[in-house]
């Protein structure tokens, strides 16, 4: 088959999500498959529930599914919660609850915590689990058994026999059991990682050296993830006393020529964008990662959305220029943490790289095959004006340390030497020096590219590319083809890409109430957008939901559905 | 102010513009005092940075030759720690008024001192704010009447040299805006300090707050004479005099500082560190 989804659910604290993660997907990395994680958690540490799905298949694989082909519940909840969706199986803990299932559903009754506890914990009830799906599935346990002894080698040998012992009786149970659903192991040679993990490997990279940052989720693990490597890569990591210090710490570190970056998500953000004027007005690079989750206020801290797009465009005293890029994978937030390092020093200004919940925490197999290189723009040895007009708008820096470019750079509107001077004429210089830098950039810019030639055209941004891809596919077996415009770089906004669209019709999908890519597309190109595919009920689309909503909207023009799980709601009925 | 005209040494000259502070305020001679210290210990104006935030005296780094840096409101101190962290091989200096310092900037404060940074920062505590037009501040007297608290002031106001000796700086002082060669020497010390050093100078502001005028000054602070700089319960005593304001160094205590207990930048800045990468070390855990 050419997809499998799994999916793993129980109470938070059971090891749903780490051993899940590292068992099932990992197992089927090494067993060259291509794997898409999907975490599901409430903010606590213990109790409610958790679910892990992973995606696996011999071909290109580019979001998870709703459709689960294996159910694995730990508790009674787990198969209330996620029934609906099976096509396929059941493994639940028979020692543990009975469920009646419906007669199209194969069920696999597996005394999960008996069997653990026979080897030695109840811990040990995901590994049984785990090894009974391979065991369905066909996948070998070699390589689980290799990963068990890499994880738990630490915790002694009785803790990997216990695992191992604990992966063969689930496997031995289901034995000669009927399953439909089978893998052929696979040959491709991939890393898994999420788009957190991306950020910070490219991050190292591009030569970053200094991260200041206050815990926030979804965006935590930038920080945790570069303190890890601080000491093996040279680099300086402050867990800072709010975001307010973070901003202006990686201001202060970019300002002596670091590369410096900052990361939260959008009530952190709220707290920098005094900094992020700041950074314009003086004209310091700063790279800050935003990963986005359902506000406002406190919101739903573990939840996914794409509500901070006009925040990260707009948040600003009076208006300056920056840029805000929203990479789509994990293979993308690699390469466009270094370009954002990259801009952020050429051109002298904040650069936004936007994620979300959704893309932070899955986990895609990749190979990180593509790197921007570190360009740092205009450095130079001597100068006698910092904030001298120069015609691309950009103008040579220095660095403290060097005599022959002392400077001071002011928060207050300044001359070219960087002296405080309101009058009117210069105030019209360097504030339309500043905006030159954008309309020099956008110049630079590759123009997205059009991946199909249909009179539908569906664009969106951020996370949502890879399920518009995944419906993609759906629809092609369908006949209902269309055109996915994804826009990776929101500030400068690429216009000149939307003279190609006349007389197309114009599709925007995004994970938020009000369509704020719509609003910018109109505002930009005056280009009013026809249909609008949305969520916002703090939930990633899915592919199967997608396509559904895509063949209505070409079938019929309705002008707007909402989606939230199965339900569909066209507006305006 | 003839004294400074005369000044040509390398961090003196004026060549920005000239400081626009009312005829008499406190910042003339913090001003001196600065470029007297530094002159004095000749620091390397290329490898200072002075980095202020947002009031009247926070305009003193574009009076100096020396990289500058002036922020946002309050938030001086994290910019100049970035800058520390980046190249601790810079001399960085931060000044703040006592709004800046303690009311908005004043978690910053309370972080900054228990990081032990290897910095200096000298306030400039005229005990109202100035720029805005006279309202009360942090270190303004209960019962003060300024027009954000024309009934008087019902807080206490709060004691920075205690707040940074118990947070954990490791060089407290406190200066007056009128002995210059005081605190010119106090602030030559703290520069030469290793680890977070604070310089409370107690400002004249002669627009904004005219009661605590020159002869207040006089009769309201002493010098702080002997005492076991090393003892935290004897500086927290002094710092808690009610009677007079004790001019001097209160406490001094070497331990290490933050940018030295950091072995990724032991030897080389991370501004001389190269900037491309290697990764590859790093994807086995992903595999």
């Amino acid at each position: 088959m050419d997809k499998f989804t799994f999916m793993i659910g129980g109470p938070a604290g059971a090891g749903i999500l780490n051993t899940g993660l590292q068992l099932f997907a990992k197992t089927c990395l090494r067993n060259g498959l291509s794997v898409f994680t999907c975490a599901e958690y409430p903010s606590l540490i213990r109790g409610g529930h958790n679910h892990l799905a992973v995606s696996v298949s011999n071909d290109e694989i580019f979001s998870s599914s709703r459709e689960i082909n294996l159910l694995v519940a730990l508790d009674k909840l787990t198969v209330d919660e996620h029934m609906e969706d099976v096509k396929g199986g059941v493994i639940y803990d028979s020692s543990s609850f009975t469920v009646d299932l419906p007669e199209d559903i194969l069920s696999f009754p597996i005394p999960l915590k008996e069997i653990s506890e026979k080897n030695g914990s109840v811990l040990y009830r995901n590994t049984v689990a785990i090894g009974a799906a391979f065991g369905l599935m066909g996948i070998p346990l070699k390589e689980m058994e290799k990963i068990i002894k890499d994880k738990f080698s630490k915790k002694g040998d009785e803790v990997v026999d216990g695992n191992i012992k604990s992966a063969r009786d689930g496997w031995d149970f289901v034995l000669n059991k009927p399953f439909p659903f089978k893998l052929a192991v696979g040959d491709k040679d991939q890393i898994l990682l999420n788009g957190n993990d991306a950020v910070v490997l490219g991050a190292i990279k591009a030569g970053c050296k200094f991260i200041s940052a206050y815990p926030m989720t979804p965006a935590t693990s930038v920080l945790t993830g570069m303190a890890r490597y601080s000491r093996a890569k040279g680099i300086v990591v402050k867990h800072t006393e709010d975001e307010i210090a973070s901003i202006n710490m990686a201001i202060g570190a970019g300002f002596a020529g670091a590369r410096a970056m900052t990361c939260t998500s959008g009530g952190g953000f709220a707290l920098m964008a005094e900094g992020l004027g700041l950074a314009a007005q003086t004209e310091t690079p700063v790279v800050i990662v935003e990963s986005q989750r359902p506000g406002p206020g406190t919101g739903m801290a573990t939840r996914t959305g794409q509500g901070d797009l006009n925040f990260m465009l707009n948040a600003s005293t009076d208006e300056f220029p920056r840029v805000v890029i929203a990479p789509g994978d994990v293979k993308e937030c690699y390469y466009y943490i270094q370009q954002a390092f990259n801009i952020a020093e050429k051109y002298q200004m904040p650069v936004v790289l936007l994620l979300d919940k959704f893309l932070s925490t899955s986990c895609q197999s990749v190979v990180l095959d593509k790197d921007a290189g570190i360009q740092r723009g205009k450095i130079a040895d001597k100068l006698e004006k910092r904030y001298e007009i120069t015609q691309d708008g950009v103008s040579p820096r220095t660095l403290p340390g060097n005599p022959n470019g002392i400077f001071i750079a002011s928060s207050y509107e300044h001359n070219e030497h960087g002296v405080e001077d309101e009058s009117r004429e210069n105030r019209i210089k360097m504030h339309d020096k500043r905006y030159k830098k954008l309309e020099t950039l956008a110049e630079e810019l590759p123009e997205p590219k059009l991946f199909g030639d249909s009179d539908f055209i569906v664009i969106s941004w951020g996370s949502t590319k890879g399920i518009v891809r995944e419906a993609d596919k759906i629809l092609k077996d369908d006949n209902s083809d269309f055109t996915h415009l994804f826009l990776p770089i929101l500030s400068p906004f690429p216009k000149k890409v939307f003279e190609k669209l006349k007389g197309k019709k114009l599709i925007v999908v995004e994970n938020n109430k009000t369509s704020q890519l719509s609003d910018l597309i109109a505002k930009e190109t005056g280009r009013v957008v026809d249909h609008k595919i949305l969520k916002y009920d703090g939930r990633q689309f899915n592919p199967e939901d997608l396509s559904r909503a895509l063949r209505e909207v070409m079938a019929t023009g309705v002008k707007e559905v909402i989606l939230s799980k199965r339900i569909m709601r066209r507006v305006g009925e | 102010m003839n004294e400074m005209k005369n000044d040509q040494r390398s961090l003196s000259n004026l060549d920005r513009s000239k400081p626009d502070w009312c005829p008499g305020c406190g910042n003339y001679t913090i001003l001196l005092a600065l470029k007297r210290a530094v002159d004095e210990l000749g620091l390397d104006s290329a490898n200072t940075v002075v980095v202020t935030g947002i009031g009247c005296g926070s305009k003193i780094n574009h009076f100096i030759r020396t990289y500058g840096f002036e922020g946002l409101h309050g938030r001086a101190l994290p910019v100049a720690t970035g800058v520390k962290l980046a190249n601790h091989k810079l001399n960085v200096i931060v000044i703040s008024g006592d709004g800046d310092a303690y009311g908005i900037g004043g978690n910053h404060f309370l972080h900054t001192c228990r990081r032990n940074i290897n910095l200096t920062y000298i306030t400039q505590d005229n005990s109202i704010y100035a720029l805005t037009k006279g309202q009360t501040s942090p270190t303004s007297p209960q019962g003060k009447k300024t027009n954000s608290t024309p009934f008087g002031v019902l807080e206490e106001p709060i004691n920075p040299l205690a707040l940074a000796i118990t947070a954990g700086a490791s060089f407290v002082a406190r200066a007056s805006s009128f002995k210059l060669d005081q605190m010119t020497g106090l602030i030559k010390q703290a520069i030469q300090h290793k680890g977070f050093s604070l310089v409370n100078v107690m400002q004249y502001c002669p627009s904004m707050n005219r009661e605590n005028n020159p002869n207040w000054f006089n009769e309201n602070t002493c010098e702080i004479g002997d005492h076991n700089k090393e003892n935290k319960q004897e500086a927290l005593v002094l710092t808690e005099r009610k009677d007079k304001y004790p001019l001097g160094l209160f406490y001094q205590v070497q331990k290490p500082t933050y940018d030295e207990q950091e072995p990724q930048i032991k030897d080389v800045p991370l501004v001389d560190q190269k900037l491309e990468t290697d990764v590859s070390d790093l994807l086995e855990e992903f595999n």
